[in-house]
């Protein structure tokens, strides 16, 4: 019940956020989206405050008066340094590097001065909305970035919580907030697992076709090097005798129409399978092998290169696997 | 990659802490207890140990607990030696000690800071003067530079303490506007006040009493008077009645405390009726840690708030309802004509023919005295009698009269004949007692030294004692023995009536003060000193009502409101002026002001108007209208300001300089063709 309500009203601050501060890939912070209320330590300075003033009344005594007086005005300074000092800044998010399932995630976000004139200072808490991770860096003025480590503990496409930003420059009496929405998702590709490679040719019903494969690692011919280059194509044996650089050409033509699939380890479990595919995708893109993919309904043409690597990488982290939110747990 | 989070080792703002704590401390040093304030120094040796590294491992939270409870007993032993002020006060510097030394998280570091204040707003019950008002605001200041230095490690020490005083200083004018506004509330309830360290007169006077406190140059009171002040024999400040004799030392008497009680229960203050003359003073009187306060008779409160916080005594004594433990200002108004006939006899002289019980003591004196009852059949004669034996028998005034243990009044009426003003009010009334006059010693201040035209200081070598008498028919009378043996003391004062070498003997400091020099410096501080007191100690409901009267005009709710909205609007005011950048906005490079006004020139004198025209081709055009010699000025300036503006940096200054002569040139010399 209680869980329930907690959930309603969740959503519903959500949705309130969603319309106060739409997704965007860089804010400038202002009064729109930054919130500022006294943080404990403000209430508890507000509460020596009372106290003083009750002593300074209860004995007359106009200077514990006027010290009660101080530190309230000095209260109210501290609301405007704090908002002025948090507003100076507007950030952005780095693209975030897809991961395999148990490495890190790294965030990293970037801080913008908008005026010189007038700096940023103090320390940022970063936190991840709906999770634990949160991360205080004291130095922020100096970095100019914020990082915090994402672990990656399943595979899937999940889109990046809000981050909650908060400052409590210069004396913590008052926490300026933020929670901003980049509109970025989350890759975490399966943990590749090392195994022989197993490609399937064009025509998947052939059966068998395990000793086409053998040939696709066999050296061709040497040609001069070209800017461009792969460095592990480099002969590098050669260039050590004091020859020219050259670059070995394999010899490619039995690798046309590579396709690797899921289907091959339909024996496996099924994420022991995608690691094993992860594994297989790596090896064949670092050798600029062109293959292809076979996985459930989905078919991805044979290509080569990095963008090819990570479509494919991606449909085996997206492989039943809904999009949902990222947790840490 | 992970920033340290622990306000440790070597976070700055955990060693600032402890050394303001320490600071701290030392600046209580009289109302700490020795071993309070030896812990709070250990605390702060070992946070400082931490802060250099010399060694790490904390004591763990098992023995600081340990060592709390054992703290928490022996307190609770002292406290009831020393009161509970004191003892709460020893508190907070003990919980602040043992704190710093497990400071650990950030959230002991908030915890200390807050102690830390509140140890400061208690320090202003001990200490208020100017000086020291300076030195907690410096701490306060220094308190926090530590949380800020928390929160901003990557700025520097010098950085921080910038920011902070010009944030301070923003926060003193607001702070102001409030305490002149807010309104001052009577007291919400009876606080406990410190026992210790009572100053000035005390309740049971013996007779060397008075010439102990004679050593002391500190001050007693302040008076700032209306008007007129009163001529300097007419300084009686009165303070309280001895009204009990035991033979050797007179005190308050029991009975007249009791009575007092009587008539507190039923509200029955004495209201006595004053006719005549009045001087209206203000009195702000240092903390004494007693009830009584300072008039001169027949002082009776002169506004509603010194009336609340004045109880009126049936001894013409006027009393305070609480013990001042700090400054405090009231308003008196003395009508010194008003005979003191007011009071019940019958009460009155049931305490003061008040005899020793034991009559073994100064028998010679109780011989003497019903030798004089038997030579002078009427009241006055007998005064006179005893007055006229006090001039003529060679009595000498002094600070040091030599020490008369068995029978006080018969050494120092027959053998010694020297003495101080209470040895002579003491032996006088003793002997109107025994001559069935109702007699008794006031003791309280005389004289006052002129601060400025209206303001009496009064120190406390001012202090003196007189005698009272019942005469029928006029009530009480003052008489003082000492203005007849050494006249010059009423007339001038103590220094002038003790000789020069003996006054102030004991007190170096203050015989540096006669100095000219010191004294000039003296007088500075005393003047200081007393507006601090008035206008900043002093400012209490009474002084802000004057205030609001003075701002409103007639003071009623509808014009309240509309100062409480100013004020907010003022404060909106002083917040704009921080924080909205817009006044501060950058002011145009020199070159581009004078160049601006060298062309202004130039239209002045040919008529032209540039409107959007390049420098060049304003040359251009004016050149047609301009002398030889201006125009060609003129374009040299034109060139000049492009070069300056439009090309890369580079000894910029020197050249602006030159620009600038350049243009002032021009606009002093230009003419048109």
């Amino acid at each position: 019940m209680v869980s329930r309500f907690k959930r309603s009203v969740d959503n519903l601050h959500n949705r309130w956020l969603q319309r106060r501060i739409p997704p965007s890939p860089r804010y400038q912070l202002n009064l729109k989206n930054v919130f500022i209320f006294p943080s404990r330590f403000g209430f508890g300075y507000l509460l020596t405050c009372v106290g003083l003033f009750i002593l300074g009344t209860n004995y007359q005594n106009n200077l514990m008066l006027l010290m009660c007086q101080f530190l309230l005005a000095f209260f109210l300074l501290h609301l405007f340094v704090s908002y002025r000092n948090f507003t100076a800044v507007s950030v952005s998010l780095k693209d975030i590097q897809p991961v395999y399932v148990s490495e890190h995630a790294l965030l990293c976000l970037q801080l913008h001065v908008n005026n010189e004139d007038m700096p940023f200072y103090g320390g940022l808490h970063i936190q991840l909305r709906g999770t634990s991770l949160a991360l205080l860096h004291r130095r922020a003025d100096q970095d100019r970035e914020v990082k915090l480590l994402l672990p990656a503990a399943r595979r899937g496409i999940f889109r990046l919580p809000r981050i909650t930003l908060s400052s409590t420059y210069p004396l913590g009496l008052f926490r300026c907030w933020t929670y901003l929405d980049f509109n970025k998702s989350l890759a975490i590709y399966p943990k590749p697992i090392a195994s022989a490679l197993k490609l399937t040719s064009t025509d998947a019903s052939q059966g068998d076709t395990a000793g086409n494969v053998a040939g696709i690692d066999e050296f061709d011919s040497l040609r001069a090097f070209k800017p461009g280059d792969p460095m592990n194509r480099v002969a590098w044996k050669q260039a050590a005798k004091g020859g020219e650089l050259s670059t070995k050409i394999f010899n490619q033509t039995q690798q046309e129409g590579g396709w690797l699939s899921l289907d091959t380890y339909a024996g496996e479990p099924l994420e022991k399978a995608l690691g094993l595919l992860t594994y297989q995708i790596n090896r064949l893109s670092s050798r600029q092998h062109v293959f292809g993919l076979n996985i459930g309904n989905k078919r991805i043409e044979p290509s080569t290169g990095e963008a090819h690597k990570h479509r494919c990488l991606k449909s085996l982290a997206r492989y039943r696997q809904p999009e949902h939110d990222y947790a840490a747990d | 990659m992970q920033p340290i989070d622990k306000p440790i080792r070597n976070q700055t703002a955990s060693a600032l802490i402890a050394l303001v704590f320490c600071i701290l401390s030392v600046s209580l040093f009289d109302p700490l207890l020795f071993w309070v304030l030896l812990i709070s120094l250990c605390a702060t040796g070992i946070r400082l140990v931490m802060y250099f590294g010399w060694y790490q491992p904390m004591p763990s939270l098992r023995t600081i607990n340990l060592l709390g409870v054992l703290c928490c007993l022996c307190l609770g032993w002292f406290s009831l030696q020393i009161g509970l002020l004191l003892t709460m006060v020893n508190l907070l510097v003990l919980a602040g000690a043992l704190k710093l030394i497990i400071l650990n998280r950030p959230r002991d570091l908030f915890h200390l800071f807050c102690t830390c204040l509140f140890i400061i707003g208690m320090g202003f019950i001990f200490h208020q003067s100017v000086v020291m008002t300076l030195f907690y605001g410096l701490l306060t200041l220094s308190l926090l530079v530590a949380i800020g230095r928390y929160f901003s490690p990557s700025q520097h020490l010098p950085w921080h303490i910038k920011r902070l005083s010009v944030m301070s200083l923003q926060a003193l004018p607001i702070a102001i506007l409030l305490f002149l506004i807010l309104p001052k509330l009577p007291p919400l309830w009876k606080m406990p006040v410190s026992k210790s360290t009572e100053t000035g007169l005390s309740d049971t006077v013996t007779p060397g009493d008075i010439a102990n406190l004679a050593q002391s140059a500190d001050l007693a009171f302040r008076a700032t008077f209306n008007d007129a002040i009163p001529p300097a024999p007419e300084r009686y400040w009165r303070a309280l009645t001895l009204e009990y004799f035991d033979g050797r030392q007179w005190s308050v008497s029991p009975l007249r405390k009791q009575v007092r009680q009587q008539y507190r229960l039923l509200n029955n203050e004495f209201k006595p009726l004053v006719s005549g003359d009045w001087w209206q003073y203000e009195v702000i009187t240092e903390s004494t840690n007693k009830h009584w306060l300072f008039s001169i008779d027949v002082g009776i409160p002169a506004d509603l708030n010194s009336s609340q916080a004045i109880w009126q005594s049936r001894d013409y004594s006027l009393l305070s309802e609480t013990p001042i433990t700090s400054r405090r200002a009231y308003r008196v108004r003395s009508y010194p004509g008003t005979p003191m006939d007011q009071t019940l006899y019958s009460i009155d002289s049931r305490m003061n023919l008040q005899l020793p019980n034991n009559t073994a003591v100064n028998p010679q004196t109780q011989a003497w005295a019903e030798q004089l009852a038997a030579d002078n059949p009427t009241q006055i004669e007998r005064v006179q009698a005893v007055m006229d034996y006090f001039a003529d028998e060679g009595f000498r005034y002094t600070l040091t009269p030599p020490p008369m243990p068995d029978n006080p009044v018969d050494d120092f009426l027959f053998i010694h004949r020297e003495g101080f003003c209470s040895h002579y009010a003491s032996a006088m009334s003793y002997v109107l007692r025994l001559l069935g006059i109702p007699a008794r010693m006031v003791a309280g201040y005389h004289g006052g030294e002129l601060l400025q035209p209206k303001v009496l200081s009064i120190y406390q070598y001012d202090a003196h004692a007189w005698v009272e008498a019942w005469l029928e028919g006029r009530g009480w009378v003052r008489f003082d023995p000492s203005g007849v043996v050494a006249p010059a003391r009423i007339q001038l004062g103590l220094q002038q009536a003790v000789d020069e070498e003996s006054f102030l003997v004991n007190n170096q400091m203050a015989r540096l003060q006669q100095i000219p020099l010191f004294a000039e410096l003296r007088n500075l501080y005393s003047l200081m000193d007393y507006q601090w007191s008035r206008w900043v100690l002093g400012f209490d409901a009474e002084r802000q009502q004057n205030l609001l009267a003075l701002l409103l005009g007639k003071v009623t709710p509808r014009r309240i409101m509309y100062l409480m909205l100013g004020i907010c609007l003022i404060i909106g005011l002083l917040l704009a002026l921080y924080f909205i950048p817009h006044w501060q906005r950058k002011r145009p490079p020199a070159n581009l002001r004078w160049f601006l006004q060298a062309t202004q020139k130039a239209e002045q004198i040919t008529g032209l108007e540039r409107q959007n025209d390049g420098p060049e081709h304003f040359a251009d055009r004016a050149a047609r209208r301009l002398s030889p010699q201006s125009a060609s000025q003129f374009r040299a300036i034109c060139e000049a300001f492009i070069a300056l503006n439009y090309t890369r940096d580079g000894e910029v200054s020197a050249q602006s300089n030159a620009f600038i002569t350049q243009c002032k040139t021009f606009i002093r010399q230009a003419k048109a063709l």
